[in-house]
């Protein structure tokens, strides 16, 4: 037996237990976590749990292996014995520091190993991609395991040093000005990426915070062998009364200091500038409407905009509405809308040739922005994102009065929703999935869906009910705490959405299926399905000559029509497939219009071609919408996505 | 430095150590200041220093722990330098504090250190351990501070050393623990034949055992060579400090006196310690007014360290040689 392997075995010996203990334990942390998300009100991407250990248990059990593999050596003197033994001076530590990265970068591998069993097809847990989570796990421990080493060496120091480094962490997190996601090692670990980017490997990150974590490694090193270790060993004394007082300071000055920034770190929003621009102290509105002749149509606008968001303010008793900053953009189409909720609510687009039903949809937009940020981005989560989209078009058209919805507005919100609830079956139900529903019917098809819900619940429970409803999921500002998530989740939509309606959810969703359906037999309804083809788009790919190639069209349905001898119905109409690249795990139902391919609308699976557009490997997707001056919006027929092979 | 080598020593056996003017500072402090010394094969050495004297200093540079600052360090006949974990194989160390694993058991710090010994010696480790008492099953947390040293002495002597080095192993011990380790050592050493290099600063534990001594002082050999001729041409005298005369000595120039190793106020006396160049010196009779006075080794080694002291602080010089009598035979004397 070699001194290399006595010391390795010693070691086993002396810390397997507590390392095997801690392997136990985060493997089950990892399955609790796991199942918690699988059972829980909505779910996240398994591999999010990756990122959760990493910024919680992972750094803690760093610091558990280091103070047993390397501070009770030098607390406890045994390192003078093995000092003595006939082995090469930094052989022991380098061995120490060796032993104790292969424990956490096994314990990371183990993580990303259960969340990949863990990860549903959804999650397209391809080895590319596991190796690449797998590669930002074991760097990020690598640099939490340099620095744990380092200061583990340094005695008495350590705590020290580890509230400065905590310090350090926590100033570039909160500083305003400083977007610690942008470099190395926080980029790394960035809540957009970490799960979500697969194509691009961060090179330069992962470089940057090896070197980091290998910087630490050789200042241990470095620590250790100073005065021939003789400053190792006069650090590895318990910490004194004065080492105390010194923590304690440094720890209250830390709390001071991150609540001042914390406190900073609430910026004004942007204030547009120039003379075309029109201004609303309470709320906070500005519009931009860029020259004089466009003032009218702003003014109209913002109007629009005050007469849904004063009352929304009193009667959701929300403490307060986020700026608002609206900008004309006459360049765009009249649907094409840009919004954002970062320090207020942004919104860009053209109004210019707006009617009702068009300002009532950007109105919405707005809403949508508002209660989003007023809950600090938790009104958008899937099991009850159809409450937002139902209930901000709602209140953009009624502003709460019982009556204030428009006929014609009713009429197109409700053959939208009628045609996309008739080819959602039973089993789907009708706000499972919405995100799936949002993108196979389009944003406008999904937001009549729910505004649907909403006039039908108006209809059988009253306004209250639906004002109720929106202060349960849309008004509350949990809080970005991990209790306030833990609290959210722990309910079920369907018991919350009982208790703000009395209404049972799952008869509520028959009921208004029901209630829908029978909608269909009003002749505004009726006249607006009827311009709508019984069509469904059908996507094949495959390759010619080497070349990908995505045939796109349209097949009868049955149920919802009869078509001619030419595969047409009713009216001549167009249809346009558009098109666009999928990143993985992309859930987004908007699709690009710069390329988009049109038609007159006809049973025909192949009429559309897409020859070399996409490369092979890539994921696309299609979706074919109807045109037609019946409707305001676009019309989805239906989407798919496709892999290109 | 004082160099004195019986004439029945091993004087042309080869070295085991040789410090040749090795330096060591920590910092400010200067801990070794050009100490030399030479061990040779088979031989038992004691290292004979107070407290504080750079005894470990010393041994840690021998083991190559910490690295001399200037000076030659050869070990077997060897620079130390590379070659610093081939050497260490071959040495048995028993350092001042057991600073063992307490979670072990005997058995478990056997197989853990029989893995950097390649002449580990199972049985003996075994049969030592019986020899001494030490329950193989027991967790070293609970021995006492006897038991470790015993079982640190245990372990060193399993890996069948050609060297020994014991670093003041029985400080801490009560007396019947030690003299129970000293038997051992003594037992041991005398059948094993091992070079055995003994650190301590109580004369006693040597006495009886080491073949030469060196005397370390302030990172200095004050004296090397071996123990009885120190005995021998050593003599103390005092002086009542009414009939005492500045500078005056207790013997006329016809003695061989080769230094003054003490000279302080005792008791109301002036107290003398003279070394002689030969044993027949010590028996000329004192000067009118002077006494001689029984001296043991203990109060030899006090009064060379203790003059060594005194005359540190004034930076006059460390001895004070009379007559013009001067003492290194070999390895050299740094001019004070």
């Amino acid at each position: 037996m070699s001194a290399g392997s006595a010391l390795l075995g010693k070691d086993l010996r002396e810390h397997g237990g507590a390392l095997a203990g801690i392997v136990l334990a985060s493997a089950a942390l990892v399955l609790l976590a796991l199942a918690q998300n699988r059972q829980a009100a909505y779910g996240i991407s398994p591999f999010e749990v990756v990122r959760f250990a990493l910024i919680t248990f992972l750094p803690l059990i760093c610091l558990v292996v280091g103070n047993r593999l390397v501070v009770r050596e030098y607390l406890a003197g045994t390192r003078q014995f093995v000092e003595a033994l006939p082995v090469g001076t930094l052989w022991p530590l380098l061995l120490k520091y060796l032993v104790g990265y292969a424990f956490v970068a096994l314990l990371g591998a183990m993580v990303v190993g259960i969340c990949a069993l863990g990860a549903t097809l959804a999650d397209d847990p391809s080895p590319e991609y596991l190796g690449l989570l797998l590669a930002r796990t074991l760097v990020v421990l690598l640099l939490y395991w340099g620095v744990v080493f380092c200061f583990s060496l340094c005695g008495h120091l350590r705590v020290m040093l580890y509230l400065v480094t905590l310090g350090v962490v926590l100033a570039l997190s909160f500083l305003p000005g400083v977007d610690a996601t942008r470099f190395a090692p926080f980029a790394l670990l960035d809540r957009e990426f970490f799960v979500f980017e697969r194509d691009l490997v961060p090179w330069r990150e992962m470089g940057w915070t090896a070197v980091l974590g290998a910087a630490f490694a050789l200042a241990g090193f470095i620590v250790a062998r100073l005065g021939n270790g003789s400053v190792a060993e006069r650090l590895a004394r318990p910490m004194s009364r004065r080492d105390y007082v010194l923590t304690g300071v440094l720890l209250a000055g830390g709390v001071a200091l991150t609540g001042a920034l914390a406190e900073k770190r609430t910026r004004d929003p942007v204030r547009l500038t120039g003379e075309a621009v029109l201004r609303e102290a309470q709320p906070d509105v500005e519009v931009y409407y860029g020259a004089e002749r466009h003032r009218p149509a702003a003014e109209r606008f913002l109007q629009a905009v005050l007469r849904a968001t004063e009352p929304l303010e009193t009667r959701l008793d929300l403490e307060s509405m986020p700026a608002l900053r609206l900008v004309l953009r006459p360049d765009r189409d009249a649907h094409d809308i840009d919004y954002g909720t970062l320090d207020g609510v942004y919104v860009a687009a053209n109004w210019l040739e707006h009617d009702g039903y068009d300002d009532a949809v950007l109105v919405a937009v707005v809403l949508h922005g508002v209660l989003t940020a007023r809950t600090g981005g938790r009104a958008p989560f899937e099991p009850y994102h159809w409450v937002l989209d139902g209930f901000t078009r709602w209140w953009a058209e009624t502003a709460g009065e019982p009556d204030a919805l428009v006929e014609a507005h009713r009429a197109e919100l409700l053959a939208r929703a009628l045609f996309i609830a008739r080819r959602l079956s039973d089993d789907q139900g009708l706000v499972g999935n919405w995100q799936g529903i949002a993108e196979a019917h389009g944003y406008p098809g999904a937001e009549a869906l729910a505004t649907s819900a909403m006039v039908y619940l108006q209809e059988r429970q009253g306004v209250p009910a639906i004002m109720a409803l929106a202060r349960e999921f849309l008004s509350a500002p949990l809080g970005s705490s991990v209790l306030a998530s833990i609290r959210d989740r722990r309910r079920t939509p369907q018991a919350r959405f009982a208790e703000a309606t009395g209404l049972d959810f799952e008869a509520f969703m028959q009921d208004w299926r029901v209630w829908l359906g029978a909608s269909a037999a009003e002749p505004a309804v009726a006249m607006l399905l009827a311009a709508v083809p019984p069509l469904s788009p059908v996507v094949q790919a495959n390759r010619q000559q080497g070349v990908p190639v995505i045939t796109a069209g349209l097949v009868e349905v049955p149920d919802e029509g009869v078509l001619d001898g030419d595969g047409r119905s009713g009216p001549a109409s167009e249809c346009v497939l558009r098109h666009d690249l999928l990143a993985p795990f992309a859930s987004e139902w908007e699709v690009e219009d710069e390329d988009e391919r049109r038609a007159e609308c006809r049973a025909d699976p192949a009429l559309y071609t897409l020859d070399g557009v996409y490369a092979s490997g890539d994921r696309a997707l299609l979706a074919v919408e109807l045109e037609s001056e019946a409707f305001h919006q676009p019309l989805r027929l239906g989407a798919a996505r496709v892999d290109v092979p | 430095m004082v160099d004195s080598d019986s004439p029945g020593s091993s004087a042309t056996a080869p070295s085991v150590i040789e410090l040749v003017d090795v330096r060591k500072r920590f910092g400010r402090t200067t801990v070794l200041d050009g100490l030399s010394l030479q061990v040779r094969r088979g031989e038992v050495f004691g290292f004979l220093g107070r407290n504080g004297a750079g005894k470990s200093t010393a041994i840690r540079v021998l083991m190559g722990i910490v690295p001399a600052d200037d000076g030659q360090v050869r070990l077997f006949g060897q620079p130390l330098g590379r070659g610093v974990v081939a050497a260490r194989r071959r040495i048995g160390y028993v350092a001042q504090e057991q600073n063992m694993y307490p979670w072990m058991t005997p058995r478990v710090l056997g197989r853990f250190v029989r893995g950097f010994y390649p002449r580990w010696d199972e049985t003996r480790w075994r049969r030592l351990n019986e020899a001494f008492g030490l329950p193989m099953k027991r967790r070293l947390g609970t021995f006492s501070g006897g038991m470790k040293a015993k079982l640190a002495l245990a372990l060193a002597l399993s890996t069948c050393p050609e060297l020994l080095i014991l670093d003041e192993p029985t400080a801490g011990m009560d007396p019947v623990a030690r003299r129970e380790f000293l038997d051992l050592v003594r037992e041991q050493t005398a059948r094993d034949g091992a070079t055995t290099f003994f650190s301590t600063h109580l004369i006693d534990e040597i006495e009886a055992i080491a073949d030469r001594i060196a005397i370390v002082e302030n990172g200095r050999a004050m004296y090397q060579g071996p123990l009885a001729p120190l005995a021998e041409r050593t003599a103390g005298y005092s002086i009542a400090r009414g009939d005492d005369v500045p500078g005056g000595m207790p013997l006329g120039p016809d003695a061989q006196v080769l230094r003054v190793l003490g000279d302080m106020p005792r008791l109301g006396r002036r107290q003398v310690v003279l070394q002689f160049a030969d044993a027949a010196s010590r028996e000329v009779t004192p000067l009118h007014g002077w006494r001689r006075e029984p001296l043991s080794l203990e109060d030899v080694f006090i009064a060379m360290v203790g003059s060594d002291r005194a005359g540190a602080g004034d930076g006059r010089g460390r001895l004070r040689v009379p007559h013009g009598a001067h003492g290194a035979r070999s390895g050299g004397t740094r001019p004070a």
